[in-house]
């Protein structure tokens, strides 16, 4: 019986090699200038913690998302979370009316940043079908939005299309925290030209600036 | 309509006297018509009816009359509103509909000291159409935030709002 330093399963040793290899081409790339970001790109885009901020129809399609058949761990975003301090994906899932609109804007504020946002539905995205003086005619109106998910309730798969690109997007994303600040900026001049409603004032403060 | 149900209404027409008001009976059900000032009264003898006691009051609503006629052409009430009480008896499954004309600006007696659930009926009456009631204990907006300024299911509140700001132009 002689000791083999091959683990077992592997005989020939050429897993553990390959493995070996992969692992030193990691580090060669840590080592490299922006290594260190890349690395903790690759940690972040694979722990996701979604909030899911369900008011609707849209929330049962995000519970099928997270259930066994399609299974949203797959991709790394499994751990959901209902308290918005520990998480950095905000999914809104359904009608969100104006009593509600503070709301959300509170919890999304109380978010750590970096934090990303999935507007999942169409009543999310611009009212929907709800054209009445009760409901806010889109989320982007109060919260700066990453991805749109069309859909009445849309498909979970096209859900996780969009933690699938905005995964892409943030491994690509050199310092996620300067690039999250200029994409605020630029929400906010987009609503400052559209007009501020009184709605949205009152939300975001006289100057717009938010918190 | 049933035998019981007949009995109840000419009871409840007795009693009233000359502040009940006609008697209508459609697909719908059994809508008895009394003056305002008759609600208590009324609520108070169908629910300590004994034989059918009216123990279930499902709803309250209103209709604003205020653009009917030149919508339909048809002649409406006098009144601006109307309140409709649905009750229920579930001992013998009957239903009747009690109806009272409300004008503007005029308050309507309370009925939360007989239901429970008038509190919040009647607090959604006032959210959605104005209609204020004498002797409600907590008498608020229930759905609508609380600086929210029109009554939206009146006929002069348009779909999206006074503020177009908020809604797209086409």
């Amino acid at each position: 019986m002689g000791v083999s330093a091959n683990p077992p399963g592997d005989p020939s040793g050429k897993v553990a090699v390959a493995k070996l290899e992969d692992a030193a081409r990691l580090a060669r790339e840590l080592k490299a200038p922006g290594g260190g970001a890349k690395f903790v790109n690759w940690a972040r885009k694979h722990s996701l913690w979604p909030i899911p901020f369900g008011t609707a129809c849209c929330a049962i399609e995000f519970m099928g998302m997270v259930g066994s058949s399609l299974d949203i761990s797959r991709f790394g975003a499994e751990f959901v979370r209902f308290t918005p301090r520990q998480c950095d994906l905000m999914i809104v899932a359904g009608t969100i009316v104006n009593k509600m609109a503070p709301v959300l804007k509170k919890i999304y504020d109380q978010m750590a940043e970096p934090k990303w946002v999935i507007s999942m539905g169409a009543c999310a995205s611009s009212g929907g079908m709800f054209n009445t003086y009760s409901v806010l005619q889109g989320i982007d109106r109060i919260i700066p939005v990453d991805y749109y998910v069309p859909g009445c309730p849309p498909r979970p798969e096209a859900v996780l299309y969009a933690i699938i690109e905005l995964q892409k997007r943030i491994s690509e994303d050199p310092d996620p925290l300067k690039s999250r600040e200029a994409m605020r900026e630029k929400w906010i001049r987009g609503i400052k030209g559209r007009g501020l409603t009184p709605k949205a004032k009152l939300l975001l403060g006289k100057d717009g600036q938010g918190k | 309509m049933s035998d019981l149900l007949d009995m109840v209404v000419s009871g409840l027409m007795e009693r009233l006297g000359e502040r009940a008001g006609e008697v209508v009976h459609n697909k719908m059900g059994t809508t008895m018509r009394v003056s305002l000032d008759a609600i208590p009264a009324t609520l108070d003898f169908l629910k300590n009816y004994k034989e059918c006691p009216f123990d279930l009051l499902s709803d309250i609503t209103a209709v604003d009359w205020s653009q009917w006629e030149e919508n339909t052409g048809l002649k409406g009430p006098p009144t601006r509103f109307t309140l409709l009480y649905n009750l229920y008896s579930i001992q013998t499954k009957e239903r009747i509909f009690i109806e009272a004309a409300v004008s503007e600006g005029q308050k309507a007696p309370s009925a939360t000291r007989l239901y429970a659930s008038a509190n919040w009926a009647e607090r959604e009456v006032f959210d959605m159409f104005g209609i204020k009631f004498s002797g409600h204990p907590d008498l608020k907006r229930i759905f609508l935030p609380e600086e929210f300024e029109y009554y939206p299911l009146r006929k002069e509140y348009p779909r999206t709002g006074y503020d177009p700001q908020d809604f797209p132009q086409e």
